[in-house]
């Protein structure tokens, strides 16, 4: 539904021209739910603008269902309100000068050919009551509370049934209890409109929740791409493995290698490992060994091979789970604990990896 | 961010102390002395009589004479209203199209040159009322008028015109360019301060750009539209400059020209008393404006628009359309500036002089020559930057104290305070210059004669202030404040430290435009002159009904000269705003 | 007994008596500074230092300070050209401290400030200056006229074709081609309206603005005059005509066939801070001398009788009527101005 190829976009600054986008790839299926994830300044939003329409690229092609939108080196440019789409903004931007119904009925009320007057009332009617607002339609919108104008933005984002959906950090503004209840909240009421989604966001609980895709963003580039799963187990780059959840990263030299097992010391470590490295890496060379807090078990007694030794530096309590941090020689060591043992600070433990479960990076140089 | 505010913004019982107390109460008293003076002169002077003695003569009383004789007049009825709703709202609605216009453009299009046009817009406050009035029928008069003559002669025409200024459409147009930059500085500021993305959210509705227009940026834009709707009324129903020149040759006579009539009549003194009746519906009319104004924005108070960081204003293409509007831009300041300022400055170096190649060789510098020599004039020069330059000051300061006052505080009557400073406007300088006058000659404060009663004088304008910085303080969360408060900031260091340089866009803006509107100030200084507060719009006028045109004009090219500078520092300072 | 005086005696003291009279009138006329009471006033005068001399209009002020001091040393004129004149008089005289010490005014503004008893009793005599010519009981003495008059642009304007009547305005050759001040319009009328009567001469101002579509204005009408725009500035006075060529429009003036004049005074101010300065400042505007320099720097003349000026003359011998504003006539004008005054002003 949605194709973007070798998309740029660079503005002009006091310093300078700056480059928001360099040059990014992607595309989407129909009824597709894809995710730009990333931190702020790394050009998603510039990214999710272009594809509405709002900004214009300064290299690259966009089409939507098959349709060439952008093309800058064409100098083909559809302007937003031509484009089929529907855009949930950070702020919701709900007009306040009109009531919740005149707000979602406004595309309709817009649109070309123009939308009789029962349809559009049969339409918004249908699409409150799909976020739950039909017992607000006419109330001010002035009057609503944040989760409300989120809702009235999505009704009014799908009310025309556009071929696209564009979500800019819809769920940014909202305090954590609510974002985790609209959050599902979100990812239902997309599946039930079908309609292909892209959601442009910071937080990567939500982009691993929502989507079936997701494309990790890092100074106007994207640096891996693919279903949460994949990406979070298997990260490309160093940011991505650090960016998605938490990761533990520590440095570690090759004892030996054959083929693409190599023995490995792990700085702080007991014992030799064996890790499956990239190619290329011999015997000497430094590598990052990368790996998950729960892919790691903490013990009280050392227990066989693979566990580093250390001492438990900070423990905080989560509820449903402990945090520990362990200071293993020079670095420190992320791992969780079940709430109800108890331990302290100070406390010498053992951390278990599962080698399977690291992945391995060659070191930069430090 | 969100578009429609929380309650931060609003009242709260803002802990002051006793030196900020005393600060605010200072501001307080001080806006209530500089508006309430001329105000009771100008209720009371209306009920005043006989009409052939000064309102406050030994002799005089109470009476209804004042208001009988001029509301009895039928020529009132059949000429004078009429005459002035038309004039009124024909004018304000030229001011408004051009202004909303030029502002658009510059604010929210991509318009080549958009810096040089805000500059170019501006043109027209450098050139004081009288002279422009004086450019049109030089360039329009029916018969000789010199824009006449070109059209003329390039359609081969016969006769008198085709255009005449002498007529209420000359006048119309005159007094609707005249005031263009006044309204277009307030729209801009409304139009920067309006939030794109409620635009973009309707762009990605499948509204087009003009739809998007008038279905979601006009409505939202309404209160910012008001303000500068209401003031341009009041300052054109208050203005005598355009219809004394070029009303009184069209048979035009409006409530402005009324006043003046009293005041110089053919015999006997001033008519202070009747004239101030004449004013009374000026207040009357700006009270009702300004009620309505409330009640319109009272709801709309809800929409305020605080502009989200991040995103830059999106700015719509205009493609062919480049050209034209920088026509429409030229077209405008040669009429409302450029073609004036030449008048003036061939006046003051050729007299008399029809503009020809011929007659550059015969330069006559000596009006220059003459000023530059007169002591006199340097005096002026020197009291014209003193007065203009201290009542900016004091207006400045005392209406952004009394905006903090009305906005963050819960003292009781500021809502009379915010009404009555507004109404400031509505009241004609030369009401306000008499009211000064009576009032410094009865304070045994000798202070009468003097530059500082000017200063005070033109201080009762605080509704320009009052209004930029409200609109700035309401954008100011007041969470910045407090954050302040709580790192152990007392009030007048968080005024200081955190208030002020979030302010000092908008009051350095005010201070400015003041400056300029004082500089320009002719009707108040006229009226409270003496030998040692003379300044350059009075030397000028005095020259120039003593028939000593070329050494008026002059002077008036000084005036020219000395704003210029002033205005570059405006553009800088509104402008450098939008890079942060 | 005395002897009955011879003829001859009788004859010689009377001629010597004769010749004293008139030769001690001679000196007070030819050089009346030189008298011992001028020369007292003068002392009290060079003491004060300086000396205030309001007006309207700064250049019917300038002039003055450069010939008096050639006449009185040591005595400051400092030039206050003020409209607003009488009600700021009026308004300081409740403090008790007038800032004038010497003001020229209209008879009408003079008299606003004279009934409220602000002026100084001068003996104007000591200037020389004829009882004719000073009036409210030696409160106030004539200065010059303000003489109403046509004025044209020599090169647009055949003297042959100009009016000498002001009835000859309403000849249809003149349509379109007049312009007036509003503020002299009226004032025009209510002089007319003595000789005509009020009824022919409101006639007379609406024939003007109805059928020859007269310009009322009050910015300067030379502007009108050097452009072509309007041919014939009506009612103005005859000093315009020379301020106009010198700003470099060859203007001449006609001596219509019934002349109003309006008159000027001078008056010293009772508690104006310079007293014996001021006094001494307005006998000499008062004096011979100083109407006929009047006349000469600013063409301000004074054609009452007995005045030397050379359009007194020029008046006298085209048989011209002149209307003079004074005291007898000013509340009937006053009446009228007040009925023609809308007319004028488009009201």
């Amino acid at each position: 539904m949605l194709k973007v190829t070798g998309l740029s976009k660079s503005y002009a600054s006091e310093h300078g021209p700056v480059e928001a986008v360099k040059g990014i790839d992607f595309e989407i299926p129909a009824g597709g739910f894809f995710t730009i994830l990333g931190p702020s300044g790394c050009g998603k939003t510039t990214t999710l603008r272009c594809v509405a329409g709002l900004e214009r690229p300064t290299g690259g092609t966009i089409s939507i269902g098959g349709r060439v939108v952008a093309d800058a080196g064409q100098g083909i440019h559809l302007p937003a309100f031509r484009r089929d789409i529907g855009m949930v903004f950070q702020s919701y931007a709900i007009w306040p000068h009109m009531d919740v119904f005149r707000n979602v009925a406004y595309p309709l009320q817009v649109a070309k050919p123009r939308v009789g007057r029962a349809d559009i009332e049969a339409k918004v009617m249908e699409a409150l009551r799909l976020v739950g607002m039909e017992k607000m339609a006419r109330r001010p919108a002035t009057d609503l509370s944040g989760g409300q104008q989120q809702r009235v933005a999505f009704a009014r984002a799908i009310v025309r049934q556009p071929k696209l959906l564009l979500l800019d950090e819809p769920l940014s503004n909202l305090d954590s209890k609510l974002r985790e209840q609209m959050r599902d909240e979100l990812q239902e009421l997309v599946s039930r409109v079908a309609i292909t989604t892209l959601y442009v966001t910071h937080d990567q609980a939500e982009a691993l929740a929502m989507s079936n895709h997701v494309a990790v963003m890092s100074d106007g580039m994207i640096a891996q791409c693919g279903p949460p799963p994949l990406v979070y187990s298997q990260p490309a780059t160093r940011f991505v493995a650090t960016f998605l959840g938490t990761a533990n990263l520590l440095r570690a030299r090759i004892v030996s290698s054959a083929g693409r097992t190599a023995t490995v010391a792990l700085d702080g470590g007991t014992e030799a490992v064996q890790l499956e490295v990239p190619p290329g890496l011999g015997a000497g060379d430094w590598i990052d060994v990368v790996f998950r807090p729960e892919d790691t078990a903490l013990s009280f007694t050392q227990g066989d091979g693979n566990a580093l030794y250390g001492t438990l530096e900070r423990i905080s309590f989560q509820g449903g789970v402990s945090e520990c941090h362990v200071r293993v020689g020079r670095a420190v060591v992320r791992s969780n604990l079940h709430p109800s043992i108890t331990a302290q600070r100070g406390d010498p433990v053992w951390v278990s990896l599962d080698p399977g479960r690291c992945v391995v990076f060659a070191a930069a140089a430090s | 961010m969100v578009a429609i505010p929380s309650e931060s913004t609003s009242a709260r019982g803002a802990d002051v102390g006793i030196a900020g107390g005393g600060l605010l109460a200072g501001a307080v008293l001080a806006t209530i002395y500089l508006i309430s003076a001329p105000l009771f002169m100008l209720l009371a002077s209306a009920f005043r009589g006989p009409r052939d003695m000064l309102p406050f003569e030994p002799g005089t009383q109470w009476t209804f004479a004042n208001l009988a004789s001029i509301y009895a007049d039928k020529t009132l009825y059949s000429a004078v209203i009429p005459n002035t709703l038309v004039f009124t709202a024909g004018s304000v609605t030229l001011t408004f199209t051009i202004a909303f216009t030029l502002a658009w453009l510059v604010e929210r299009t991509d318009m080549p040159l958009r810096t040089t046009v805000f500059t170019v817009v501006l043109f027209p406050l450098l050139v004081p009322g009288i002279i422009l009035g004086i450019a049109w029928i030089l360039l329009l008069a029916p018969r000789t008028g010199l824009l006449n003559l070109a059209i003329r002669a390039t359609f081969g025409l016969g006769g008198d015109g085709p255009l005449n200024i002498f007529s209420m459409g000359g006048l119309i147009f005159a007094q609707g360019i005249a005031l263009v930059p006044f309204v277009f500085l307030l729209l801009t500021a409304a139009l920067r301060s309006m939030n794109p993305v409620l635009e973009e959210a309707s762009n990605t509705s499948g509204a087009s750009p003009a739809v998007t227009f008038f279905r979601v940026t006009l409505p939202i834009l309404r209160p910012g539209i008001l303000a500068p709707l209401i003031l341009a009324t009041l300052v054109t129903l208050e203005q005598f400059e355009m219809p004394l020149i070029l009303g009184l040759p069209a048979r035009v006579s409006v409530f402005a020209t009324r006043i003046y009539f009293e005041l110089n009549p053919d015999t006997d003194l001033p008519a202070y008393g009747r004239a101030a009746a004449v004013a009374l519906p000026f207040l009357a009319a700006g009270m009702l404006l300004l009620w309505f104004y409330n009640r319109m924005t009272r709801r709309a108070d809800r929409f305020v628009t605080i502009t989200g960081k991040g995103y830059r204003p999106t700015r719509i293409e205009i493609g062919r359309w480049k050209l034209p509007a920088l026509a429409f831009v030229t077209l405008y300041a040669a009429f409302a500036a450029i073609l004036p300022a030449l008048v003036l400055v061939w006046a003051s170096l050729f007299g008399y002089q029809s503009p020809s190649w011929a007659a550059l060789s015969q330069v006559n510098p000596t009006g220059y020559v003459n000023m530059v020599y007169s002591a006199r004039f340097w005096m002026a020069v020197r009291n014209t930057f003193l007065v203009a330059g201290g009542s900016a000051v004091l207006v400045t300061i005392i209406g952004a104290l009394l905006s903090w006052t009305i906005l963050r505080t819960r003292w009781p009557g500021r809502g009379v305070l915010d009404f009555v400073s507004f109404l400031s406007i509505g009241i004609p300088s030369v009401i306000a210059g008499l009211a000064c006058m009576m009032l410094y000659l009865s304070l045994p404060i000798g202070l009468y004669g003097t530059v500082w009663v000017l200063i005070l004088a033109y201080s009762y304008r605080l509704a320009v202030t009052t209004r930029l910085s409200k609109a700035a303080l309401t954008q100011i969360h007041g969470e910045l404040e407090e954050a302040s408060h709580v790192a152990g900031g007392s009030w007048l260091t968080t005024i200081r430290r955190v208030v002020l340089p979030l302010l000092a866009p908008s009051l350095l803006a005010s201070f400015v435009l003041l400056f300029i509107i004082g500089f320009r100030e002719f009707t108040l200084p006229v009226l409270l002159q003496s030998r040692e507060n003379e300044v350059l719009s009075v030397i000028m006028w005095k020259l120039f009904i003593g028939n000593q045109t070329s050494q008026a004009a002059a002077v008036g090219t000084t005036i020219v000269v000395l704003i210029i500078p002033v205005i570059f520092l405006m553009r800088r300072l509104l402008l450098g705003r939008e890079a942060t | 007994m005395l002897a009955k005086p011879s003829r001859i005696v009788v004859t010689s003291v009377l001629v010597a008596v004769a010749w004293l009279a008139t030769a001690s009138r001679a000196i007070s006329v030819d050089d009346w500074t030189t008298s011992p009471q001028i020369r007292e006033l003068y002392e009290k005068a060079k003491a004060e230092g300086e000396v205030s001399y309001w007006g309207q209009v700064e250049y019917d002020l300038v002039w003055a300070g450069a010939p008096f001091n050639k006449r009185f040393p040591g005595i400051k004129v400092n030039v206050v050209a003020d409209q607003q004149g009488p009600t700021k008089m009026i308004a300081e005289s409740r403090s008790g401290k007038i800032s004038a010490d010497v003001t020229q005014q209209t008879l009408g503004s003079v008299l606003e400030v004279q009934k409220r008893g602000l002026l100084a009793k001068v003996d104007w005599s000591l200037a020389g200056v004829d009882q004719r010519n000073v009036l409210f009981d030696g409160e106030a003495g004539t200065i010059h006229n303000f003489v109403y008059s046509i004025l044209y642009a020599k090169d647009k304007v055949q003297a042959a074709d100009l009016p000498h009547k002001w009835e000859d305005l309403l000849d249809p050759k003149w349509k379109g081609k007049l312009v007036i001040s509003d503020f002299l319009f009226p004032r025009l009328m209510g002089f007319l309206a003595l000789e005509w009567g009020p009824d022919r001469a409101e006639q007379w101002g609406r024939d003007l603005l109805d059928k020859q579509g007269i310009l009322v204005t009050n910015v300067p009408r030379e502007n009108f005059l050097k452009t072509g725009e309007r041919l014939l500035a009506v009612a103005e006075g005859v000093q315009a005509a020379a301020q106009y060529t010198r700003e470099g429009v060859d203007t001449g003036y006609v001596i219509m066939n019934l002349i109003p004049a309006g008159q000027f005074l001078v008056a010293a101010l009772k508690d104006g801070q310079h007293p014996n300065a001021g006094k001494l400042l307005a006998l000499w505007l008062a004096s011979d001398e100083g109407k006929a320099l009047r006349a000469k720097l600013v063409d301000e003349p004074d054609i009452r009788p007995g005045s030397k000026a050379d359009l007194t003359a020029q008046i006298q011998s085209s048989g011209a009527k002149v209307l003079f504003e004074d005291m007898s006539n000013f509340n009937q004008r006053a009446e009228y101005y007040k009925r023609f005054s809308p007319l004028a002003r488009g009201m």
